[in-house]
């Protein structure tokens, strides 16, 4: 799961993003709103945390044009604003939560989890997949019920698998929704990254389909 | 700004007054004059005309008829002027037959006749000599004559026009004699009238530079109002910025308590449950202040047109459909379409918004708002399923800004600022469980005139 966090107070920034890198993001930041546009509307994210007040371009204008572009990744709004009357501007604008300043680290990785969740079209904060349970809410993956151990580049590959099941996910989608922006890759890192997710899970949950990516599915009976 | 021609001010009362004032002046002072000086030169004229129609009598009186036809005069007329050549008084005979008989004045010169008849006729003429004549004539009929005797005497009109023309000179001296009196009357008179204006000006200046905190109540009556509203637009001020200050004075004091203990932790012991609960206690603090300077801002100001509340209670339970999108709630709004809100839409916004998501918050399934506006006033209703709290509970959280749940963070402050909000435009705010399960709160507001 890879999110971009637009914010121009840089120790806030930087908070945010040892918070949520700690919480199994991978994470980009950017420091106004000309550069958080142009990732924005670059990048595929799956969630992004968005100041309002932000230099050269606000934050509402950028969101404005990112809906008008057609980017549909879930906006979470920081602002120090709490009047209705200015949440309800940053609605109309597309955002899909808010959360006014000064908030705490743990409810921005709560909602960030339950806008990307409900992006990919699950009402409920549990995600399971035969044996293996993932709850959205605390993050945790359990396999019949004993908690798995990941890293969090095992973590955001295993949790965007679980978000799409049932879907050929192709490589590079897989990278681009695993690694930040400035982590040198390439595609045999993410073969034994993905080895090793496998052999926690269990062999038969993510299969290869040849020539085209990657599918987690419940293992065919027999 | 626009780069339109910056505008010309506009012209000053003093100038409007006087210029005003003038132009009418001159006017009717120029109508005047020229009116007197018809009437007189009329009246002049006329005069010369009685004059002379008194020596035509007096010519005919003296006319005589000789048996052979002729006219001759017995006796001499009265004037020796008609004896001097062209000196501009003439008279003149034209019996029916045979040659007129002139004065000598006329010399060998003839005035024209126009038939005219018994009564006296004054009419203008060129005389001998171009000069302007008045003629009073009449047609006789001389016993022992057949046919009309035509009998004029004419004199001089320069002779009245001397005259008239002093007496022009007179008049015109002496109406820019009035016009100046006038003149001077008006200005003193504008001076004088807009005094208090000046003072006023200077008043404000004043109040401007600090020398002063309103304007004196010892305006004329016109103004005066003008005076009174600009007090308590100052009056209004200062208790806005006193209320702003103790404000701030109130924020500044509970934050420092707080901050004392976080100061002290951070030094000592480091107990991150301990700071954070300072932060909390701080984050609530700066909201409910905010909250409150906001609702008190927004009641000064004056009150618009109403804002629909269905339209808006749509838009608030749209979003939070949004925010609460896994709990699927459902949020009935039961308001008539043509409900209004005789107030700002960011306090029914904040009001609605608080409450609508309060109620989210504790819902198990359902949200109910319900407003109607009435007679009495503007009520409002937000009721949910969830488990509730005693009403008691509700109004004290709604007193303090107290935060009940610790598990949604803003619970309670969202009562509180609506409690404010409520508080400062004059209604009065209520719990009770909900007839669907849960907490309903009650608000009224009164209606503004």
């Amino acid at each position: 799961m890879r999110v971009l966090v637009v914010e121009d107070e840089p120790a806030l920034a930087f908070r945010l993003q040892q918070v949520l890198e700690a919480a199994g993001f991978a994470v980009d930041v950017a420091y106004d709103g000309e550069d958080g546009w142009h990732l924005g509307d670059t990048e595929p994210y799956d969630a992004i945390v968005l100041d309002l007040g932000l230099p050269k371009i606000d934050g509402v204008t950028v969101l404005q044009r990112w809906r008008e572009a057609g980017r549909t990744a879930p906006v979470l709004i920081l602002t120090a604003r709490s009047r209705w009357s200015d949440k309800m501007a940053g609605f109309n604008a597309g955002a899909d939560d808010y959360l006014t300043k000064p908030f705490e680290m743990d409810e921005v990785i709560y909602r960030l989890r339950a806008l990307i969740r409900r992006a990919a079209g699950h009402a409920q904060p549990e995600l399971v997949c035969g044996p293996l349970r993932f709850d959205s809410n605390s993050g945790r993956v359990t396999i019949d019920g004993l908690p798995v151990q990941l890293t969090a580049q095992e973590f955001r590959i295993l949790a965007y698998f679980l978000h799409h099941p049932g879907r050929i996910i192709s490589r590079t989608e897989l990278m681009e929704h695993v690694y930040d922006r400035l982590f040198e890759s390439d595609s045999n890192s993410l073969e034994v990254l993905l080895g090793r997710v496998r052999r926690k899970v269990g062999a038969g949950l993510i299969r290869t389909v040849r020539g085209q990516g990657y599918v987690l599915a419940e293992p065919e009976a027999g | 700004m626009t780069d339109a021609p910056a505008q010309r001010p506009a012209l000053s009362l003093s100038v409007r007054l006087i210029a005003g004032a003038m132009v009418w002046l001159a006017l009717m002072l120029a109508i005047g004059g020229g009116v007197l000086a018809v009437a007189f030169r009329d009246t002049v004229e006329r005069e010369y005309g009685h004059r002379l129609d008194a020596m035509l009598r007096g010519l005919i009186a003296a006319m005589e008829t000789t048996p052979d036809g002729t006219v001759k005069l017995a006796r001499p007329l009265g004037n020796p002027r008609f004896g001097q050549v062209y000196s501009g008084w003439y008279w003149q005979i034209t019996p029916p037959a045979g040659r007129a008989v002139r004065s000598r004045s006329l010399w060998d010169g003839v005035i024209e006749t126009v038939a005219g008849g018994p009564a006296l006729h004054l009419r203008r003429a060129k005389g001998p000599n171009g000069e302007d004549l008045l003629i009073a004539e009449r047609d006789l009929r001389l016993p022992g004559t057949d046919g009309v005797t035509h009998v004029l005497i004419a004199g001089g009109l320069n002779e009245i026009r001397e005259g008239v023309r002093r007496f022009d000179l007179m008049l015109i001296s002496a109406l820019g004699l009035l016009g100046a009196g006038l003149a001077v009357a008006i200005l003193i008179q504008v001076r004088f009238g807009l005094r208090p204006l000046r003072a006023m000006t200077a008043d404000l200046d004043a109040v401007r530079n600090g020398e002063r905190a309103r304007l004196a109540e010892r305006y004329p009556q016109e103004v005066a109002p003008l005076a009174k509203a600009m007090n308590s637009v100052l009056d209004k001020d200062a208790e806005l910025i006193e209320r702003a200050r103790t404000h701030v004075g109130n924020l500044a004091h509970a934050l420092k308590t707080p901050l004392a203990v976080l100061s002290a932790e951070v030094e000592s012991g480091q107990d991150k449950t301990v700071m954070l609960d300072q932060v909390r206690t701080m984050r609530r603090l700066i909201e409910h202040h905010l909250g409150r300077a906001s609702a008190v801002a927004g009641a000064e100001r004056v009150l618009g047109l109403g804002v629909p509340v269905r339209e808006t209670a749509g838009r608030i339970a749209a979003v939070l459909g949004r925010v609460f999108a896994e709990r699927a709630l459902s949020i009935d709004i039961d308001v008539p379409a043509d409900t209004v809100f005789r107030g700002h839409r960011e306090d029914l916004e904040e009001i609605l918004g608080n409450l609508m998501e309060n109620a989210c918050k504790w819902a198990a399934g359902r949200v109910r708002v319900s407003a109607r506006q009435s007679a009495s006033g503007f009520e409002l209703t937000v009721s949910d399923d969830g488990p509730g709290m005693a009403p008691q509970q509700a109004a004290e959280a709604a007193r303090r800004g107290k935060r009940l749940d610790t598990r949604s963070p803003g619970w309670g402050l969202g009562l509180s600022i609506v409690s404010d909000l409520v508080e400062v435009n004059g209604g009065d705010i209520a719990f009770s469980r909900a007839d669907i399960g849960g907490l309903a709160v009650h608000v009224r507001l009164p209606n503004r005139t």
